[in-house]
């Protein structure tokens, strides 16, 4: 026999040890349950991005417009000084 | 070797089928035809008992989750090795990056300490084959394990069959310097 198949026979046989003797039905139970909670686990990630996206969009919306509030209120602010010392002038 | 699971081609390739369409107890029987050869693998690749038991159930989650989309029943004992094969390097590479923060463990090297000491065979594979390349490692375990074919090799890999030849030509040789003896 090779090396390696003894090797590989030693492998298998410790390693069965560490399976339960019903592995297989276990298995197949969790899969069931599995694909369950894996839709479930989709749509919680759907869920949870789609708030971040919209948090997102909102906050960056609102600095936005919070730069072109200020920008207006800063224009208009220098065109009322000019209409003032237009006004003084006259 | 104790474990060749499809003696008879049609019963087996049959077999697959009926666990395909949905028939539980056939899946059952698969699972169990396969569960201590997939076990045998993994523990030789990731060298850890503590893991053996998660990383079969992986295996055989994504087993059953993706048989409906194997094509060739004929082909499944090889497909389902490169699955397990597949949770091996997941883990293993998820491992690497762990160390980076913990360096060692004990149950790191586990095989070593679980071979018996009266076996000097087997303790100088297990030597020789550590210094391997993990590419040309796998090779080796996998003909242990069965005497898979170059064809079947390369699937189970996901390596093109020049690869495969050369990676066990190398092996061979690596292991004829050090186990001069041996018939590997």
């Amino acid at each position: 026999m090779k090396s390696s198949s003894l090797y590989m026979e030693h492998m298998r046989r410790r390693a069965s040890t560490h399976l339960p003797n019903n592995f297989a039905r276990l298995v197949i139970e969790d899969s069931k349950h599995g694909w369950a909670e894996g839709i479930v686990n989709q749509l919680r990630l759907v869920a949870v991005t789609g708030i971040l996206c919209v948090a997102t969009t909102v906050s960056v919306h609102w600095m936005q417009m919070q730069r072109a509030q200020q920008a207006s209120l800063q224009a208009w602010a220098a065109t009322a000084a000019k209409i003032q010392v237009l006004e003084e002038t006259i | 070797m104790e474990a060749k699971a499809n003696p008879e081609p049609e019963a087996f390739a049959a077999l697959v089928r009926r666990a395909k369409e949905g028939s539980q107890g056939d899946l059952e029987v698969l699972i169990g035809r396969f569960q201590d050869r997939i076990a045998g693998f993994i523990y030789s690749i990731v060298g850890r008992d503590d893991a053996i038991e998660d990383l079969c159930h992986n295996t055989f989650i994504k087993m059953i989750t993706g048989l409906p989309r194997l094509e060739k029943p004929e082909s499944f004992e090889a497909w389902l090795f490169r699955i397990a094969r597949n949770v091996c390097n997941d883990f293993l590479r998820k491992k690497k990056l762990w160390r980076i923060f913990v360096p060692f463990e004990p149950q790191h090297e586990q095989i070593a300490s679980s071979l018996p000491r009266s076996d000097s065979r087997l303790q100088a594979f297990h030597t020789a084959i550590e210094g391997m390349p993990a590419n040309q490692k796998e090779l080796i375990l996998l003909l242990g394990e069965n005497d898979w074919s170059y064809e079947q090799l390369a699937e189970i890999t996901g390596s093109s069959l020049s690869a495969v030849k050369s990676r066990l030509f190398r092996a061979r040789e690596y292991l004829r310097q050090r186990m001069p003896d041996d018939e590997e």
